[in-house]
């Protein structure tokens, strides 16, 4: 449905996005994993039609076949929907939640008052959100309750990419198992980018994941081979477990080690990797590591 | 040898912490576990004497810590906070922030080497600058500065919460290594309970400023309340109206009883305390 060719994000004296190329498939969440500094949200924003400023990019972006521009007019909002961390951020505190949700459809969709209500009553439902509190205001609503509300803002125009960076991370975890069930929902008949460094939120969709380091891809596809996905794996502290052990930190884009950026502190690393290894298939995933079998 | 909180309240504006009791030896670690809003951080700042509570008591060692000279009080007591970046004078160079302890007690011998290598930070890092180092590094240099009174206790809330999974886990077993060596009693705060688990032998739970669960570990884990079964394994949840338990919102087996009344906290067991009216 959607195809990222060559992207390449930079500031004027480094890249964020290294040549990032990937597909998204409807009905399958794509999970976007990597520690910080690795890019996940500036791609997700781009997706989702925003680049910061400073900021400029290359590459194609290919929707339905046609090449796109996800800055350009009738994208943000309307082709993608996005959904942030913090959903207190995402309302505006002055607005009652309902209004919030009927004032696109009224502007973009010059829906009547009566349509959009009906609208934006649906989709709160869609997302688990009691109709009775549609007349509170943002502040009036628990953290995972506004998330939901805000995940129904992001679909009432009813985009075919829904873009969610860190949907969970701000809400307690008995709040955050019901917010992943209601992306995966949300994801059949619809393409869904989900960005998150919870292993345990990645584990859980499972399906299609794309590894990002220092700004490129790592791996993509249904499973998890590459020894930068296999540290990340490792870190989830399990009950009566132990702690698992972690070696090093992620670099800062600005400053990537020669050949392989995860070779100083990549386990299988040898000489070879002193060269960037290209982008191989094994199975269905494409995989950038020289060692992998 | 004892840090204790004795029926310790606290009012900030919406929010009441009420009837919090807790009691930590050196060598030991207590976890404090909770969801946002439940009243770690208050307690937080409570230990490190940042609040003062409304009612209640807080010893250190037999004496009324409130009472205590500044100085006295931060010889028995230092903190780790959740954020490191902003725990750093950001126009100051690491070698300065780890001197800066020694200038006020200057009856102790300056170890600034020693901690660094404590925290396994490498000497060059003394000529920079905060804002130049990693998060993790950053939550180094917070945890060297607070050995460095060497200290009886330490208190560390979210220390890691701002850091990625895998740099969490490297802060956790440098924690554990350091007090375990330094025989210090730890107060480790955190919503995540796994990470808990890992830290900690007793356990304190809490909730909208309540305590629901108290006690060790190893009863804990036997028998567990609804509300800390929900945080070590979390479950999509239909969420209620509230009622007088504060879990009540959430908890899958509430019954009708759990909406009118607020269950006291009642031992199930040695050292187990729970708030539930059904265990």
């Amino acid at each position: 449905m959607l195809i990222v060719k060559d992207l390449t994000i930079r500031t004027a004296d480094f890249d964020i996005l290294h040549s990032v190329s990937f597909k998204i498939t409807p009905g399958k969440v794509k999970v976007v994993v990597g520690e910080s500094g690795a890019g996940k949200s500036t791609l997700g924003l781009f997706l989702a039609g925003i680049l910061k400023p400073g900021l400029s990019w290359s590459g194609r972006v290919l929707y339905r076949g046609r090449e796109v521009d996800p800055l350009g007019e009738g994208w943000r909002g309307r082709i993608a929907g996005l959904v942030l961390q913090d959903p207190y951020s995402s309302f505006d505190p002055r607005r009652r939640i309902l209004y919030s949700l009927m004032e696109p459809l009224m502007v973009n969709f010059s829906l009547t008052k009566r349509e959009a209500e009906e609208k934006a009553l649906f989709w709160l439902q869609e997302a688990g959100f009691p109709e009775e509190k549609s007349h509170y205001y943002p502040h009036q609503l628990s953290g995972g309750l506004l998330q939901r509300a805000a995940i129904a803002a992001a679909l009432v125009l009813e985009p075919e990419l829904l873009v969610a960076d860190e949907p969970t991370s701000a809400l307690d975890p008995p709040l955050r198992a019901g917010i992943r069930e209601l992306i995966k929902k949300i994801s059949e008949g619809r393409g869904v980018l989900y960005i998150t460094h919870f292993m345990e939120d990645a584990l859980f969709f499972g399906e299609d994941y794309l590894v990002l380091y220092g700004g490129m891809v790592m791996e993509e596809g249904p499973r998890l081979l590459h020894p930068y996905s296999k540290l990340l794996l490792s870190s989830v502290i399990r009950p009566g477990k132990g702690l698992p052990e972690v070696k090093g930190f992620s670099p800062h884009p600005s400053s990537l080690p020669r050949g392989c950026p995860f070779r100083p502190r990549c386990e299988m690393a040898n000489h070879r990797c002193y060269h960037l290894p290209p982008s191989r298939k094994i199975g269905e995933n494409v995989v950038r590591c020289w060692n992998v079998p | 040898m004892s840090l204790e909180l004795l029926d310790v309240e606290k009012r900030l504006g919406d929010f009441y912490l009420k009837g919090v009791k807790l009691k930590l030896s050196p060598g030991d670690t207590l976890g404090i576990v909770g969801a946002s809003g439940s009243g770690k951080t208050t307690v937080f700042k409570i230990l490190l004497r940042l609040l003062r509570p409304d009612g209640g008591t807080y010893f250190l060692d037999g004496m009324d810590a409130f009472k205590m000279k500044r100085r006295q009080f931060s010889r028995l007591v230092q903190g780790v906070f959740q954020n490191a970046s902003k725990a750093l004078n950001p126009r100051k160079k690491v070698e300065f922030l780890l001197r800066e302890p020694y200038l006020i007690h200057r009856d102790l011998e300056v170890r600034v080497e020693e901690l660094l290598e404590e925290v396994s930070l490498p000497p060059q890092i003394l000529g920079l600058f905060p804002g130049e180092l990693s998060g993790g590094q950053q939550q180094r240099v917070v945890l060297a500065r607070a050995l460095a009174l060497q200290p009886r206790y330490l208190i560390a809330d979210e220390p890691t919460s701002a850091l990625d999974p895998t740099v969490q886990v490297q802060i956790l077993r440098l924690l554990k290594e350091v007090q375990r060596r330094r025989n210090m009693g730890l107060v480790f705060i955190s919503h995540d309970i796994n990470q808990v688990l890992y830290m900690s032998q007793r356990l304190l739970i809490v909730l909208s400023g309540m305590v629901m669960e108290e006690g060790r570990l190893e009863e804990i884990m036997k028998n567990p309340s609804p509300y800390t079964l929900q945080l070590l394994s979390p479950r999509a949840l239909r969420e209620r109206e509230g009622g007088a338990c504060p879990f009540y919102r959430l908890c899958p087996s509430a019954g009708p009883k759990c909406k009118q009344e607020l269950p006291p906290l009642k031992p199930v067991g040695k050292e187990h305390w729970v708030r539930c009216h059904y265990l």
